[in-house]
Order: C-alpha cells, then sequence, then structure tokens
C-alpha cells in the first residue's frame, strides 16, 4: 500500500509538472483511497476509484452550493433579460433590418457546436480503443448533453414569437433549412442523451447501494431503476458493449449532420458569404475545434473542482492538445480556401463583405481569431516548452472565444450588408443580449455541477474494464506486443497516473 | 395562434393550390420551370399520405391535427405552370396573373410611393415596403429605383419558411401570415431583394377599420415580432382598385398589370397592353442572376425630362 | 440597370404624348420626335388636317380570323383622309371604371384599316377603332362594336426564361429519403435503449 501511495504521488508530481501548483490543495483527492490503484484493486466496492468517482454526489464540498447559487443567479438574470425582451421586442436585443440575425444564432451555433466536442472525443476515442479516454469520456460526454440543450435552447431568445414554436411539428414546411435544423438537433440531442446514459448503467448499479449507504435511499433506487438489475454478467457486457459502440458510431454522422445543416441555414441563401458550399465542412470542423477545445477547459475546470488529479494528468491534455490541433490547422485553411475565391474573382457583394471582413470595420475581431484562436493555440501545442496544462486549457478558452467572435463576423457581416445599397448596417450589443448570452455560458458549468450531483463523474466501469484487458492482454501474449512492461514490476519511475499501471501512449490492444 | 387553425381569412384572393410543405416548387418540390419540362408536372405531389408519414417519422405525433391536414394537403401544382394551363380558355385557374413594371424614365425619386404605402398600412418610416433606392451609375450619372416585393415566381423566402407562414396565391401574390409567423427571419436572409421589413418592436398603431380584420392581404396592424413585407395592397386589386404606391405615384411610374390579360394600368389611368410595352422597352427585371423570376418589370431610365430634351431637338 | 436616356413626356404632355406614342406604336424616340416635329412644323403636318380631308371612322367589325383561332381579326372602315393611322381599342374593366386598351395602329389600305388580335380574355367586350389628331393627339373619329369573345389565350408567361434548380427535381422523392433516414436514426436509437433494458435485465443472472 506504501509503494502504491508513493506512486500515486510521484505520478502527481508528473502530472502537474507545469508547476502551477493546482493540485495542491486537493489532495485529499486521491489520498484516501489508497487501494484504487492497486493492480488487483479493481474488484474493491469501496475503492478510491469509486470514492472519487462519487464524491460529487455525496460530498461535492462547501464551495457547491454557493457556486451552484451564484452560476443560478447568472442564468436567472439572463432568463429575466429575455423576459423582458419578449415584451420589448427582438430591437431591445439590439436587432434591426440590416442586422436581421446576430448574437442569438452565433450563440446557437457556438453552444451546439462545442457539443460535438464532447461528443467526438468520446465516441471517437471509444471506437479507436484509445484506453486514456477511460477517466475523460464521462465529462465530455455530458458536455455534449449539456450544451447541445443550451444551444437548442438559444433558439428561443433568437425566434421572435417563440410561444409558435410548435408550429415546426404541426404545420412544418420540409423544404425549409430550419424545419431540418430542428430535425437534426433534436435527433442529435437524444442520441447524445442515449451516449450518455448507456455507459452510465453499470456505474449507477455499482454506486447504488453507496448512495442508499450514504444517505441517500432516493437517488439509490433511481440507480437501481434505470440500471436494469446489472450485475457485470457477460452477456449484460456484451449487449451494453455493442449497443454503446452502435451509438458510438451513429453519434459521429449525426454530428456531422447538425452542423451540415445548421450551416444550411446560411449557405442555403443567396446572401454573399453565407451562400458557399464550403459552409457545411467548415462548420463541421470549427464545431469539432471549439467542441474539444471546451472538453479540455471542462476536463481541467472538473479536474481541480473534484480533485481528479490523480487520474487526469498533463498527458490528458497534451493528447487532447494533439487532437485539436489538427482541427485547428484545418479550420486556419478552410478560412483560406473560404475567402480566396471570392476575394479572387471579386464579385460584387462578395467583395465588398470579405473586405468588410479581411481589411474593414469587422477587421479587427477577425484578425484577433486568426491570431489569438487559431495561430496561438497551435503555437501552444507545438512547441513542446509550452506544451502544459496551464498553457493548453489557456489556449482552449482562446480557441473557444475566439470562435464565438468568429462566428458573429459570419453571421453579423453578410447581415449587416445592403445588397440592393451596397451600405453595411450595424449591430449593437445591448445588456439584453449579452446578459441571455452570458446566463449560456454560466449555465454549461451550473447544468454540469447539477449533472454531476446526481451521476458519477467518472466512468468507473470503463476505466477499470480498460485496466484489466490491459493486463490481459500484456501478460498472456508478450510476442505481440513487443517489450512488454510486466505490471508491477519497477514502474515507479515512468509516468503514472491511472492505477498504478504503466502508462501507455499507445492505443490499448483490442480486447480479447 | 388561433389563426394557425385557419391560416388564411382572405378578403378576396384564393390562396394557391400550392403545397406549402415541401414549397414544392422549391428545393423539394418543383422548380416553376418545371412547366417547361414535359412530364415533370405529376412527379412532384407529394401525397398527403406519405407526408403523414414522414412527420410520425419525425415524432410529430400532433401532425394529426386538421391544420396540419390543411397544410399538407393540396394539389401541387407550381404557380407558373398555372399560368400555361390556362392556355385555350382564361376562364380556368386564376383570371389574374399580377405584374408590375416601373417605368423609371419617369422616376424622380421623391418617395411619394413609399408614403402612401406607409400610410395605408400604418408602417413605422424605417419599414419602407416600396423602398427608393437612389443608384449611382458607372458613369457617374443617378437615376432613382423602387423596390416594391418583387413577387416571385421562384420565392426563396417561401421555400425557406419553416412553418409556411409565407405563401403564394395562385394569382401570384407572395404573402405572410403574420399570426403564423415565428419571427425567425430567414426569409429575410433570402430575400435577394431586401424587401422585407421586421417589426422588432411595437407596430404603429393602426385605427381599426369595420369589417376588415387583419388577413395575409390586409396586414394591418402589423404584428410585434413578425415580418412584414409588401402585398402589392392584395385587398384592392379582386376589387379593381390600384395598390396605394401606384394611385400615389405623381409620376405615373408604377403600372401594376395582369399577365393573363396582357393590361397594366398606371395612376394617371395611362392603359398598356403589358407584354407590349415590356417588350417594346426594353423591360427588365431586377437581379435576374438569382433565378428567382421576379414579377416586376423595370424599364431603365432616370427620371429625364422629356420637354427639355424635345425643347432642343 | 443601366440608365438609356429614353425621351418620355412629363406629366404636362403626356396627354397628348400618350396618344403620340401610342400612335407610333410605342416605338419610342423615333415616333415621338417624329410627331413633336410634325406638330411644330405646324403648316405642313397641319396642312393634312384641313377640313375637307378630315378622316372619319364609319364601322368598325370583329370576326374570328380563319384557320387562328382565337385570333380576332378588326376591320374598321375610313373615309376622308386615309393616311393616318387607325388605332384600335377594347375596352377593360380590369382597374375599376372601363378604360381602353391599346391593341396597336393600322394604315388603313383601300379605306379599311385591320388589325389582328389575339384574345387574353373571354366575354362580351367592345371595340374601338379611332384616329387621332397627330397634332394635338385628340381623337377626332371612332367608331364601337361589341363582340362576345368566346377563347382567350394567357397574354404573357414568365415560365419559359427560368432555369430550373437541378436540386427540386428530387422534390418528393429526396423528402422523403430524408425522412426515412430520421425514422431509422430514431428507431435505431428507441431500439437500442429497449434492447438494453430488457438485455441487462433478462441476463441478470449467468
Amino acid at each position: 500500500m506504501a509503494d502504491v501511495t508513493q506512486r500515486e504521488q510521484s505520478g502527481d508530481g508528473y502530472g502537474d509538472g507545469d508547476g502551477n501548483g493546482n493540485g495542491n490543495g486537493n489532495g485529499n483527492g486521491y489520498s484516501h483511497g489508497d487501494g484504487y490503484g492497486h493492480g488487483d484493486g479493481h474488484g474493491d466496492g469501496d475503492g478510491g476509484l469509486r470514492a472519487l468517482a462519487m464524491r460529487p454526489v455525496l460530498r461535492p464540498g462547501r464551495w457547491w452550493a454557493p457556486t451552484v447559487g451564484v452560476l443560478a443567479l447568472i442564468v436567472a438574470w439572463g432568463v429575466a433579460a429575455w423576459v423582458v425582451q419578449y415584451h420589448r421586442g427582438l430591437g431591445s436585443a439590439g436587432y434591426n433590418d440590416h442586422a436581421f440575425w446576430a448574437i442569438y444564432i452565433a450563440d446557437v451555433v457556438t453552444f451546439i457546436g462545442v457539443s460535438y466536442g464532447g461528443a467526438v472525443v468520446s465516441a471517437i476515442l471509444r471506437l479507436t480503443g484509445a484506453e486514456w479516454r477511460a477517466p475523460l469520456t464521462r465529462i465530455a460526454e455530458g458536455t455534449a448533453v449539456v450544451t447541445v440543450l443550451i444551444g437548442g435552447a438559444f433558439i428561443f431568445p433568437h425566434l421572435g414569437r417563440p410561444e409558435r414554436i410548435l408550429e415546426l411539428i404541426y404545420r412544418p414546411n420540409l423544404s425549409s433549412p430550419i424545419f431540418w435544423d430542428f430535425v437534426a438537433v433534436s435527433t442529435y440531442a437524444f442520441a447524445s442523451m442515449v451516449f450518455f446514459y448507456l455507459p452510465l448503467i453499470p456505474d449507477l448499479a455499482d454506486a447504488a447501494d453507496r448512495v442508499t449507504a450514504a444517505g441517500r435511499p432516493r437517488l439509490g433506487r433511481l440507480y437501481r431503476l434505470v440500471s436494469w438489475r446489472w450485475r457485470a454478467t457477460p452477456a449484460q457486457r456484451r449487449i451494453l458493449s455493442g449497443s454503446v459502440g452502435l451509438v458510438a458510431i451513429m453519434i459521429i454522422p449525426l454530428a456531422v449532420s447538425v452542423h451540415s445543416v445548421l450551416s444550411w441555414a446560411f449557405a442555403l441563401t443567396s446572401r454573399p458569404w453565407w451562400h458557399e458550399s464550403i459552409w457545411a465542412p467548415y462548420f463541421v470542423v470549427a464545431a469539432l475545434y471549439s467542441g474539444i477545445a471546451l472538453v479540455i477547459v471542462i476536463v481541467a475546470l472538473f479536474r481541480k473542482l473534484y480533485g481528479l488529479q490523480a487520474l487526469i494528468g498533463e498527458r490528458h491534455f497534451v493528447r487532447l492538445g494533439f487532437i485539436l490541433a489538427p482541427f485547428g490547422a484545418a479550420y486556419l485553411y478552410l478560412t483560406l480556401a473560404d475567402f480566396l475565391p471570392g476575394g479572387y474573382v471579386g464579385d460584387h457583394g462578395v467583395a465588398a463583405v470579405f473586405s468588410s471582413v479581411l481589411v474593414g470595420r469587422y477587421a479587427i475581431g477577425f484578425w484577433l481569431f486568426v491570431v489569438g484562436g487559431c495561430i496561438a493555440p497551435l503555437l501552444v501545442i507545438a512547441i513542446p516548452r509550452l506544451r502544459h496544462t496551464r498553457q493548453i486549457v489557456a489556449a482552449a478558452v482562446l480557441v473557444d472565444l475566439a470562435l464565438w467572435l468568429k462566428r458573429m463576423i459570419m453571421v453579423v457581416a453578410p447581415a449587416n450588408y445592403g445588397r440592393i445599397s451596397g451600405l453595411f448596417g450595424s449591430y449593437h450589443f445591448t445588456w439584453i443580449s449579452v446578459s441571455v448570452t452570458l446566463a449560456g455560458v454560466a449555465a454549461i458549468p451550473l447544468l454540469l455541477l447539477l449533472l454531476f450531483r446526481v451521476v458519477p463523474i467518472l466512468s468507473v466501469a470503463e476505466i477499470e474494464e480498460l485496466a484489466h484487458a490491459e493486463q490481459q492482454v500484456h501478460i498472456p501474449s508478450p510476442a505481440v506486443i513487443p517489450a512488454p512492461t510486466p505490471v508491477g514490476v519497477n514502474t515507479r519511475r515512468q509516468p503514472s497516473d491511472l492505477l498504478g499501471r504503466p502508462a501507455t501512449f499507445d492505443i490499448a490492444p483490442e480486447t480479447p | 395562434m388561433s389563426a394557425s387553425e385557419e391560416p388564411v381569412r382572405f378578403t378576396g384572393i384564393r390562396r394557391a393550390e400550392q403545397n406549402l410543405v415541401t414549397g414544392e416548387d422549391a428545393t423539394a418540390g418543383c422548380p416553376s420551370g418545371d412547366a417547361g419540362m414535359p412530364g415533370s408536372g405529376s412527379g412532384c405531389k407529394l401525397s398527403r399520405r406519405s407526408l403523414l408519414g414522414g412527420a410520425a417519422a419525425v415524432g410529430a405525433a400532433a401532425a394529426a391535427s386538421a391544420a396540419a391536414l390543411e397544410v399538407f394537403g393540396g394539389s401541387a401544382k407550381p404557380a407558373a405552370a398555372d399560368t400555361s394551363s390556362t392556355a385555350g380558355s382564361s376562364s380556368s385557374g386564376p383570371a389574374h396573373q399580377w405584374a408590375m413594371v416601373l417605368d423609371l424614365r419617369n422616376c424622380d425619386g421623391c418617395k411619394a410611393c413609399t408614403m402612401a404605402c406607409q400610410q395605408r398600412h400604418s408602417l413605422w418610416p424605417s419599414q419602407e415596403w416600396i423602398k427608393v433606392y437612389t443608384m449611382t451609375t458607372a458613369a457617374g450619372g443617378t437615376y432613382h429605383m423602387a423596390r416594391p416585393c418583387q413577387m416571385c415566381e421562384d420565392p426563396p423566402c417561401l421555400y425557406v419558411c419553416p412553418v409556411g407562414a409565407t405563401f403564394r396565391t395562385d394569382e401570384g401574390l407572395v404573402l405572410v401570415d403574420q399570426d403564423a409567423c415565428i419571427g425567425c427571419r430567414t426569409c429575410m436572409a433570402a430575400c435577394p431583394y431586401e424587401a422585407r421589413y421586421f417589426n422588432w418592436g411595437d407596430p404603429k398603431p393602426a385605427a381599426k377599420i369595420p369589417g376588415m380584420p387583419r388577413s395575409p392581404d390586409w396586414p394591418v396592424p402589423q404584428v410585434k415580432d413578425t415580418v412584414g413585407k409588401c402585398v402589392w395592397c392584395a385587398d384592392r386589386l379582386p376589387k379593381g382598385e390600384l395598390p396605394a404606391c401606384v394611385a400615389g405615384c405623381p409620376m405615373g411610374v408604377i403600372y401594376i398589370g395582369d399577365l393573363t390579360t396582357d393590361v397594366a394600368i398606371n395612376g394617371l389611368g395611362n392603359v398598356v397592353r403589358l407584354s407590349e410595352f415590356i417588350r417594346d422597352n426594353d423591360g427588365v427585371r431586377f437581379q435576374e442572376e438569382y433565378g428567382t423570376s421576379p414579377r416586376v418589370w423595370y424599364i431603365p431610365g432616370h427620371g429625364q425630362d422629356l420637354n427639355s430634351d424635345s425643347a432642343t431637338a | 440597370m443601366t440608365p438609356t436616356p429614353r425621351p418620355h413626356p412629363r406629366p404636362t404632355a403626356r396627354l397628348a404624348a400618350r396618344l403620340v406614342a401610342r400612335l407610333a406604336g410605342l416605338a419610342g424616340l423615333t415616333a415621338a420626335a417624329g410627331a413633336l416635329i410634325l406638330a411644330g412644323a405646324g403648316t405642313g403636318g397641319g396642312a393634312a388636317w384641313a377640313a375637307a380631308a378630315t378622316p372619319t371612322v364609319t364601322t368598325i367589325s370583329v370576326a374570328p380570323t380563319p384557320g387562328k383561332a382565337p385570333n380576332l381579326t378588326l376591320s374598321a372602315t375610313v373615309t376622308g383622309d386615309t393616311a393616318t393611322p387607325v388605332d384600335f381599342y377594347v375596352t377593360t374593366t380590369l382597374f375599376g371604371n372601363p378604360q381602353l386598351v391599346p391593341l396597336g395602329p393600322a394604315t388603313p389600305a383601300k379605306g379599311v384599316a385591320t388589325l389582328t388580335w389575339t384574345p387574353t380574355w373571354t366575354g362580351n367586350e367592345t371595340f374601338t377603332a379611332a384616329v387621332a389628331n397627330p397634332a394635338t393627339g385628340k381623337i377626332v373619329t371612332k367608331a364601337a362594336a361589341s363582340y362576345t369573345v368566346t377563347a382567350a389565350t394567357p397574354g404573357m408567361s414568365t415560365a419559359q426564361a427560368n432555369t430550373p434548380k437541378p436540386l427540386a427535381t428530387f422534390g418528393r422523392g429526396m423528402v422523403g429519403f430524408l425522412l426515412a433516414i430520421v425514422f431509422a436514426i430514431w428507431a435505431t436509437l428507441l431500439a437500442t435503449l429497449w434492447r438494453v433494458s430488457r438485455g441487462v435485465a433478462k441476463h441478470a443472472t449467468t
């Protein structure tokens, strides 16, 4: 035990190698769970891993209630602002005939966009069998669910007559991209909830007794109800893993469809810069880029809040950064590809809009996006000296802010452009539109804090299964995997932050 | 919202027998160009059954309401096909296909049309349903161009409306049911002519006229947080009255006409044969490149004074 | 739209110029200018309107054009001056009060001016033949007749100008296909939930 604990601490030292000390105050997050990292400890019902996973549910800490209260106040303020807007009319949010679409549709695109990151981190890593994903999947999937719901909710302030939204169901116009937006977003939201729920089943079954014992019998009953008598029998495992795999496959094209259809709400009009064939893939890449960035931010936030440093170390952020980087580069490339043809030929409206974006009234925002949202994050990830947790998280925050800014420009510049007069109108922020948008931002941590108040924040079963599977493969088939490191043999010098086993930077072997 | 069950309360114009669900002649339906494509007319009908099945597929259990049937129903007849289908006898099919000609040779940009329209429809000054643009040519010359709704035969605004609040009558008028509009403003994005104006706040109060409740052809007063647009005074046309802008133009620039009977008239009482007038004066349609097939023709000009021209001649 | 200078009467001159333009078949500059020169010359063209030479339209008759239904042949008999074109009109009430729709001019040959017109609406219509004084634009003589038009063809169609949008022709098939996909996705998700719930509960014991 002493040995294990020591290793954990050395692993922690590695995980916080950026030296920002962000793990210092959270030592109790893992130190009491002295058994969870043990090679044979995964059958241990009271292991530290479980304590860690259930801590937000059972003992979230004193900060929890005030934090939730503050966030809820921000959200309530935003809702109140929306009510005021509803009574005064959309003009109170800064809209006018020359800025008929602006902040709220940019928010819709942004929030639904970031939802993709959570889904794809989980789904793609699951499908490719990347073992290091295990401690991240629950947070990533939760982020996907929460953000798609918030993004969908932003339709309400966007609409002038939100109370008529049910017309989309009982008198839809099937040729409208907006109708298909509605179909695609609701389908994706449902799929992301299923994708969140299925891997939850073993953990809920596992935690039912624990929460009952901890004095939350009703939660325990709920866990038992929705976990369908899960006992981890081989047949149950087979069914569940097949289903999770199926939904993981489905959610990738679903998310592609969502962001494509969102882009077509713009691209199916003849407005300059919106009417671009590149916009569908452009939106998909933007969604992945901003979404992965948000996963980095949320994971960092909850790692700190709930003391998950032992499980989520710097290598997770570095790897997420490695996934983030190609999407950043791709987005930069697509931006060039988007601007070059229209800017080169100089079709009247396109030229006017592109000039306004590249050198005109929106240029400051656009170049802030290019430098702060694409180049700077790429440099952080590309330069080893910068490639540390704190810098990567800062870069991810930058990416999300910059992409919101980019979407604002993408929405507002063509909407502002008067297609007959050639003159630009303008959009002005008002306290209402800013309040509503900030409420959406605050709603992400709020809903996640509430979500992890009722479900375990870690996918315990998955973490254990992966650790277990790796052992099984490593031992019997040394010929397949060159130079295997026997489990439990002198791993002290190696970076180790997951279950006390040697860190493997390769993709995990297939489960037999 | 009660209007969603009775979406059209028309005083005089029949609603088009056109499938608003698919837009039919939109991306999901037949283009109006179908009229020129033999045999394609029958292929664009969406049966009520298949659509209801589809609605169920999206989980729209409520689709079975009577209102939905109304929207789903109807035969799919692009209006352009209507025009040609009346060949041989104009007594069948719609009696009229409204059109406009704007003779810019006479337009001096006085905006009397805009004011007449705003007064009749109780609009705020910024809601210029017919808007007069002052255009500059490459050579530095200027001309004035009034832009009413172009009443496209292939209207992009209709296709993108998610709830079918925008529709087209069988006489070729594109109208908005403001009691169904959800205020998404996609139509404003889609319209290449920027002919749509949103009610960003309370609409301008209007005196109630007995016997004239608000309807798509008489959208007065406007509805807050919904979109409005030029309707060519659709309530007047069936009564043989001229739209406010036509009657209000002191220069006789704006002609309202009918493609079927081939007659057009301006506010000064000048009657012309529409096709001949357009042909002989090189009438053009605005922004043809968008394929919207507008029902408005412009005769280029810049408000020149013929008297002074002839004086020098 | 490039503004081309085109002479056109101001409102003050319109009433006269309208008929002048009509007289010339709306041919624009040439005709209008020509007419104005006529008017300006005064002694030349005006001389043709000496009292003895004043034209009189005595009758107008309407008959189907043989072999070219639904066309109608309008014939006006003119006496006196037969060099001035005869204008034909049909009356419409489309915009309120009866108004004359110009059908075009025809120069009399052997005292009879004929014009072929393709009717654009049906009904009992009033046809008018008239001659206007080129100098003043005022109608000096006219004759009217009623005729019941039984067949008509729409005057103008805009459909031929449209290029069909390629994706639009998919129409029903595309919508059905997309809805089927959405249906399949929802069905698969729901079936997955059902399968997991039933399967897990069923295999709770090994």
